[in-house]
C-alpha cells in the first residue's frame, strides 16, 4: 500500500464529501429564491403582510437564512467544520445532529444485524450450495435468489407482519417507539429490542441471505474449478485445508466487495422497513422531516448517510488490499 | 522395484448423449529411478492420464477403472480419498503445466510450500529423542526445510522468496516454486505434466535441467508428460507415444529416436527441428486429432496415416510385444519402410 | 427529398430488423420466453385497462360497498375506506408500474450509454468529471434523494421519471465505460483509426454497436429495478397521488387496517403484480445475458445427471475399448505368462471403483487381461 495512493484517495473522499455537503446545501434552494418560504411557505388568510414578513425574518435569522446565498453557504460550511448540521425546524428547534445521534443505534440495531446474519448464513448456503452443485439444493437456492430479487423488501414485510404478526401474533407487528424508555444494557432491555426488531430483521435478512448465498455459490464454484486448488490437492491437504485455506480464502473476496457495498447503504437501507413497523430509525425520522418540510434535518441526514458511506467505501478499499496482494493500490 | 505400475487404465467423460472416451486401457510402468515419458498431441489424454494416476480426477463426471494401480509397490487402487491425502505429496506429486494459475494467488509462495510438511502429520518432525515439537516449533522447521527446498531449486536469496506472493515472482521462478513443492517431501514419484509449455525456451532448459538434476540426485522416478518430443529426448528413459487415448508405440528413448516403428511417431519425430537435419520441410502429420466422442472404425490413426491400408480401416491392431520391452500398435510396422528422416 | 425519404426507410428496416431478430432469439431461451410471456400479458393489461376492468377504480363514491370480502361481483372485494374495486385497481395498476420502469429504463439506457461511452472513448477529463460524478451519486443515499427531490419538485409523473433516471444512470455508465476501454483497444478500433476516421464515427459505428447487446440487458434490469423503487415510492406514499398504483395499494391497505380485517387478498394481490412485473423484466435481462456470454451460463456449472449412465451401458463402453484381438482370443499371449495371468483374474473380481459399482465383476470377465500383462515379462 503506497502512502501517495492513501493520501489521494483520502484527498478525493474528502472532495466528493465536499461536492455532497454543496449538493444538500442547494436543493432545498431549487425553484425558491427564498428558502424561508419553504418553511413558512403560506401566508394564512387574516395575516397581515408585515406580521408575515416578520416571521420570515425571525426564521432566517434563527436557521442562518439571511444574507446573500454565498454567506449563506460559507456559515453552512462553517457550521458543518465544527461539526454542527444545523437546527431542525421541530418545535424547540432541537441540533440536527442530536436527533440523528438518538436515532442511529436504533436503525444501526436493524441493519448490522441484517447485514452480520446475511452474510454468516448466506456464505454458509452458498457454500453447501456449491458442494452440493447441482442437486436439489443448489437448484433451490438458485430459484430462491430469482424469486426474493423480484420480491420488494417491504412486500416480504408486510407479509410477515400479516401472518406472524396479526394472525399468529408470536412478533409484534408494530413496535412500540417508546418500548425501552432507557436502553441499560440489562437483559430485559436486550431481549425486548431483539423480540420487537426481529421481523424487520427477517424480513430484510430474506433477500440478503439469498443474494449473499448465490455470489458465494458463484464464486466458490469458479474458484473450485482453479488448478491451485488441484495443487493444494495434490499436496495431499485434508478436505478442511482445502476449502478454509485455499477455495474460500479466494472466493470470499468478491463478497467483501458486496459487504463493502451494503455497509455504505447500511443507514439509509431501511428506511420503509422503518416505516412499515414503525420503528424508531432514522428512515422514520427522515420520512417525519419529509413531511413536515423540515429541511435542515433532511439535509443533516442525507450529509451524515453520505459521510457514512464514503468512510465505508474508503474502509473496504483499504481490506480489500490487504486481503488481496496482487491489488496494487496505484491503479483504478 | 517399479515406482509407477498401472495396468488398464480407463477413463471416460459422459456428457449429453454420449461418452468421452478420454482414455481407453493404457498400461504404465516406471521403474524407481527412471524418467518416462508419454508423449501426444493435445488432447490425447495424457493429462486425464496423470489425474487418474494420482486419484485427482473428481468423480462424477468421470469415470475411472483400472485394473490395477501400484505405487512404490503399494496398492493405491481401494484407497479412499482421505488415505489418498496421506499418499499424495508424501510419495507422489505433481507439477502442474501453468505455474500462475497452479499457485494460490493470494498465498506467499512460502506457505504454500510449508503446507506440504504440515500436511503430513507430526511424525515428520520427530527429532533424535523422538519427541514432537509444538505447532510453532513445528512451522518454523517448515519454513527452513522450505527455504532450504527453495535453494534447491536455484532460486537466489529464498528467503525473501519466501515471502513473495506468485504474481511478484517471473514465469521461470515461479515454475522452479513448483518444482521445489513437488521434490519437498522427497516422493519416489513426480508427475509432471507439460511442466515447461508456458515458458521461454531458454528458461525452458533451465527448468529442465533443474529437474534432471533433482530427478538424479534425489533418485526420484519422473512421469514426463509433454507434447514436445525434443525436451524428452535428454530426459526420458523411456517414451510412451499416446494417441486418441491409446498407447500407439512404448519404446526406450534411444530406439525410439533411432528406429520409430509407428506412422504416427515418425510424424511427431518429423515435426522436431533439429540442427543436424538436412531435410528443407518439416513432415507434417495431415488433419487434426479426431473428436473423442467420434472416433473413426479400425485403427484411430489410419485416417491420417499415409500407409493405413484395408484392414487398418476396420480393425485395431492390438499392442503387439516385441523384444527388448518394446511395444507398438500397428499392423503393417513391419513393412513399413519411412524413408532416412 | 426522396433520397431522405429512402436513406430514413432504410434505417427503420435495418432497427425493425435488428429487432426482430432480437425477440427471435429471447423467444428460443427458455427463460426469456417465459419473460416475454409475460410482459405481453402484462402490456395487454396495460392498454386495455379499460375494456378489461368491471369497475371505474377511481370512483370512491361507492360507500355502500366498502371492505366486500371477494365475490363474483368484485373478484377480490374492494377497498376499506373507499369502496374502491380492488381487482380493477390491480388492473389499472399495470400502466403505472409497466410505464414508469419502462421509460425511466429507456431513458436511464439513453444517459447511462451516451455518458458511460464518452467516459470511456474520450478518456482525459471528460473520463474524470463523469467518473467524479458517479461517485458522488452512489455515495448519497438514492431512496432518501430521491424523496428529497420530490418534495422539492412536486410529485408528478414526469418529476418521477426523471429523478430515477437523473440518480439511476451511474451503474449502467459503469459498466458501459468499462466494456468501452476495453473495445477501444481492439484491433479493429486502431485500424479505424489509423485509416483517419473521425471520433464520432467510431463511436457511432463501431463501439455503439458492441455495446449495445450490453445496452438492452442491462435496460431490462434496471427497469426491474426502477419498478420495485417506484413501488416503494408510492408505498411511502410519495409517489404521483392521483395514479393508480400498487405500492399505493398496499400502503392504503396497510394504513387502513386490512391486516386487522384478515383482508390478506389486499395486500396479496399488488404484491403479486409487483412480483410479477418485476420478475418477467428480470428474466428476460438473465435470458439476455445468458444469451450473450454463453460462459456466465447457470446451468453450464451444474452437474448434469445423465439417464444413459447405468452400469450395463458403462460396461459396454468400457469393453469396447479393449482390443479386438483380446475380446476374440485370436492374439494368443506367450505361454509364460498365463500363472500371473490367473492371479490378475482372482485379483479382479472384487469390485473396482465406486463409480462402477458391483457391475465391475461382468466388466472383468469380458476382458482377457493376459496381454496387458506381456509388457511386464518382455
Amino acid at each position: 500500500m503506497k502512502a501517495s495512493y492513501v493520501i489521494k484517495r483520502i484527498l478525493l473522499t474528502v472532495f466528493i464529501f465536499f461536492v455532497v455537503v454543496t449538493l444538500c446545501f442547494f436543493i432545498p434552494r431549487i425553484g425558491v429564491t427564498d428558502p424561508a418560504s419553504r418553511y413558512y411557505p403560506v401566508q394564512s388568510a387574516g395575516m397581515s403582510d408585515d406580521v408575515y414578513e416578520a416571521i420570515k425574518e425571525q426564521v432566517r435569522i434563527q436557521y442562518g437564512l439571511n444574507g446573500s446565498t454565498w454567506e449563506q453557504y460559507i456559515t453552512y460550511l462553517g457550521k458543518l467544520f465544527s461539526g454542527d448540521l444545523g437546527n431542525s425546524y421541530q418545535s424547540g428547534t432541537p441540533k440536527v445532529i442530536d436527533l440523528i445521534a438518538d436515532r442511529l443505534p436504533w436503525t444501526l440495531v436493524l441493519s448490522v444485524s441484517n447485514l452480520l446474519i446475511s452474510l454468516v448464513i448466506g456464505i454458509i448456503i452458498g457454500t453447501m450450495a456449491a458442494w452440493k452443485r447441482g442437486r436439489w439444493q443448489d437448484r433451490a437456492l438458485l430459484n430462491a435468489s430469482t424469486f426474493t430479487t423480484a420480491l420488494p423488501a417491504f412486500f416480504i414485510a408486510l407479509i410477515l407482519s400479516f401472518y406472524l404478526g396479526f394472525e399468529w401474533e408470536i412478533f409484534p407487528a408494530y413496535t412500540d417507539q417508546n418500548m425501552v424508555p432507557n436502553f441499560d444494557w440489562s437483559w430485559k432491555a436486550i431481549s425486548t429490542v431483539a423480540y420487537n426488531a426481529a421481523l424487520p430483521v427477517f424480513a430484510m435478512a430474506i433477500g440478503g441471505i439469498v443474494s449473499y448465498g448465490q455470489s458465494t455459490r458463484n464464486s466458490v464454484i469458479a474458484v473450485s474449478g482453479d488448478e491451485f486448488i488441484l495443487t493444494a490437492k495434490s499436496k495431499g491437504l485434508s478436505n478442511n485445508r482445502v476449502i478454509y485455506g485455499h477455495t474460500l480464502r479466494n472466493a470470499l473476496l468478491p463478497i467483501v466487495t458486496q459487504f463493502g457495498m451494503n455497509v455504505s447503504g447500511l443507514i439509509g437501507g431501511s428506511v420503509v422497513i422503518e416505516q412499515i413497523f414503525n420503528w424508531n430509525g432514522m428512515g422514520t425520522l427522515f420520512l417525519t422531516a419529509n413531511s413536515n418540510n423540515d429541511y435542515p434535518l433532511m439535509m443533516g441526514i442525507m450529509i451524515f448517510m453520505s459521510a457514512f458511506a464514503l468512510v465505508a467505501n474508503l474502509l473496504t478499499d483499504f481490506v480489500y488490499c490487504l486481503l488481496d496482494p496482487r491489488v496494487t493500490l496505484g491503479g483504478r | 522395484m517399479k515406482a509407477l505400475d498401472v495396468k488398464n487404465l480407463k477413463v471416460i467423460f459422459p456428457v449429453e448423449g454420449g461418452v468421452v472416451r478420454a482414455v481407453e486401457g493404457i498400461d504404465i510402468e516406471i521403474e524407481q529411478g527412471q524418467c518416462a515419458a508419454i508423449v501426444g498431441e493435445s488432447g490425447c489424454g495424457k493429462s486425464v492420464t496423470s489425474l487418474a494416476v494420482m486419484k485427482l480426477l473428481s468423480t462424477p463426471p468421470a469415470v475411472v477403472r483400472v485394473d490395477k494401480l501400484e505405487l512404490g509397490g503399494v496398492d493405491i487402487r481401494d484407497l479412499s480419498d482421505k488415505q489418498m491425502q496421506k499418499v499424495r505429496g508424501k510419495d507422489v506429486a505433481m507439477i502442474f503445466q501453468d505455474a500462475l494459475t497452479a499457485l494460490n494467488p493470494v498465498m506467499s509462495v512460502g506457505k504454500q510450500i510449508d503446507e506440504i510438511f504440515l500436511a503430513h502429520g507430526k511424525e515428520n518432525f520427530l527429532d533424535e529423542s523422538g519427541s514432537c515439537p509444538n505447532k510453532f516449533q513445528r512451522k518454523k522447521e517448515a519454513k527452513r526445510r522450505t527455504i532450504q527446498a527453495l535453494k534447491l531449486v536455484g532460486i537466489s536469496d529464498a528467503e525473501l522468496r519466501y515471502k513473495a506472493y506468485p504474481h511478484q515472482l517471473s514465469g521461470g521462478m515461479r515454475q522452479r516454486v513448483l518444482i521445489a513443492m513437488a521434490f519437498a517431501s522427497n516422493p519416489s514419484l513426480i508427475i509432471a505434466d507439460e511442466p515447461t509449455t508456458a515458458l521461454d525456451v531458454t528458461i525452458q532448459a533451465q527448468v529442465l535441467d533443474i529437474l534432471k538434476d533433482l530427478q538424479k540426485k534425489q533418485n526420484t522416478s519422473l512421469m514426463l508428460i509433454t507434447h514436445d518430443l525434443s525436451i524428452v529426448m535428454n530426459m526420458a528413459d523411456e517414451i510412451y507415444v499416446m494417441y486418441c487415448g491409446k498407447i500407439v508405440e512404448r519404446a526406450k528413448t534411444k530406439d525410439l529416436f533411432h528406429k520409430p516403428l509407428h506412422p504416427y511417431t515418425h510424424g511427431l519425430l518429423g515435426s522436431i527441428a533439429r540442427i543436424d537435419d538436412e531435410c528443407k520441410r518439416f513432415v507434417q502429420i495431415p488433419s487434426s486429432l479426431p473428436s473423442p466422442m467420434h472416433k473413426p472404425s479400425g485403427c484411430y490413426f489410419h485416417p491420417r496415416c499415409a500407409y493405413a491400408t484395408e484392414r487398418c480401416q476396420t480393425e485395431m491392431p492390438p499392442l503387439e510385444t516385441l523384444e527388448g520391452g518394446r511395444c507398438v500398435r500397428c499392423w503393417n510396422y513391419k513393412e513399413i519402410r519411412y524413408d532416412k528422416q | 427529398m426522396k433520397k431522405v425519404l429512402m436513406r430514413i426507410g432504410c434505417i427503420l428496416m435495418q432497427i425493425l430488423y435488428a429487432i426482430g431478430r432480437f425477440f427471435k432469439k429471447l423467444w428460443k431461451h427458455k427463460q426469456g420466453r417465459v419473460g416475454l410471456i409475460i410482459v405481453g400479458f402484462l402490456a395487454i393489461l396495460a392498454i386495455f385497462a379499460p375494456l378489461i376492468a368491471p369497475y371505474d377504480p377511481y370512483d370512491v363514491t361507492q360507500r355502500a360497498a366498502k371492505g366486500l370480502l371477494p365475490s363474483w361481483e368484485h373478484l377480490l372485494g374492494t377497498t376499506i375506506t373507499t369502496g374502491q374495486d380492488i381487482f380493477s385497481m390491480l388492473i389499472y395498476g399495470t400502466r403505472s408500474s409497466l410505464s414508469i420502469g419502462l421509460i425511466t429504463g429507456i431513458v436511464i439506457a439513453i444517459l447511462g450509454s451516451l455518458l458511460g461511452i464518452a467516459a470511456g472513448y474520450l478518456g482525459g477529463w471528460v473520463d474524470t468529471v463523469i467518473m467524479r460524478i458517479v461517485d458522488v451519486l452512489l455515495v448519497i443515499p438514492t431512496l432518501p434523494l430521491v424523496i428529497v427531490m420530490t418534495n422539492v419538485l412536486g410529485t408528478s409523473y414526469a418529476v418521477i421519471v426523471i429523478v430515477f433516471a437523473a440518480f439511476g444512470w451511474t451503474g449502467l455508465a459503469r459498466v458501459i465505460r468499462s466494456q468501452v476501454m476495453l473495445i477501444k483497444n481492439a484491433n479493429y478500433v486502431k485500424a479505424a483509426e489509423l485509416a483517419g476516421a473521425s471520433k464520432w464515427y467510431i463511436m457511432w459505428r463501431h463501439i455503439l454497436p458492441a455495446v449495445s447487446n450490453l445496452l438492452i440487458m442491462s435496460t431490462a434490469l434496471t427497469s426491474a429495478g426502477i419498478m420495485v423503487a417506484e413501488a416503494g415510492l408510492s408505498f411511502l406514499g410519495l409517489g404521483n397521488p392521483e395514479a393508480i398504483s400498487w405500492g399505493k395499494m398496499l400502503a392504503d391497505a396497510q394504513s387502513s387496517g386490512a391486516m386487522l380485517f384478515g383482508h390478506w387478498w389486499s395486500i396479496l394481490a399488488p404484491g403479486v403484480g409487483i412480483f410479477l412485473s418485476v420478475y418477467s423484466f428480470m428474466r428476460i435481462g438473465l435470458a439476455l445475458e445468458e444469451i450473450l456470454n454463453p460462459r456466465m451460463r447457470k446451468g453450464s456449472n451444474m452437474i448434469k445427471v445423465f439417464k444413459h449412465l447405468n452400469n450395463t451401458y458403462l460396461d459396454e463402453v468400457f469393453a469396447s475399448m479393449d482390443d479386438d484381438s483380446k475380446r476374440r482370443g485370436e492374439y494368443q499371449p506367450p505361454a509364460a505368462n498365463l500363472a500371473e495371468v490367473a492371479v490378475t483374474d482372482a485379483a479382479e473380481t472384487k469390485p473396482q471403483d465406486p463409480n462402477a459399482g458391483p457391475a465391475a465383476d461382468t466388466t472383468s470377465e469380458n476382458f482377457e487381461p493376459a496381454e496387458k500383462e506381456t509388457g511386464e515379462t518382455a
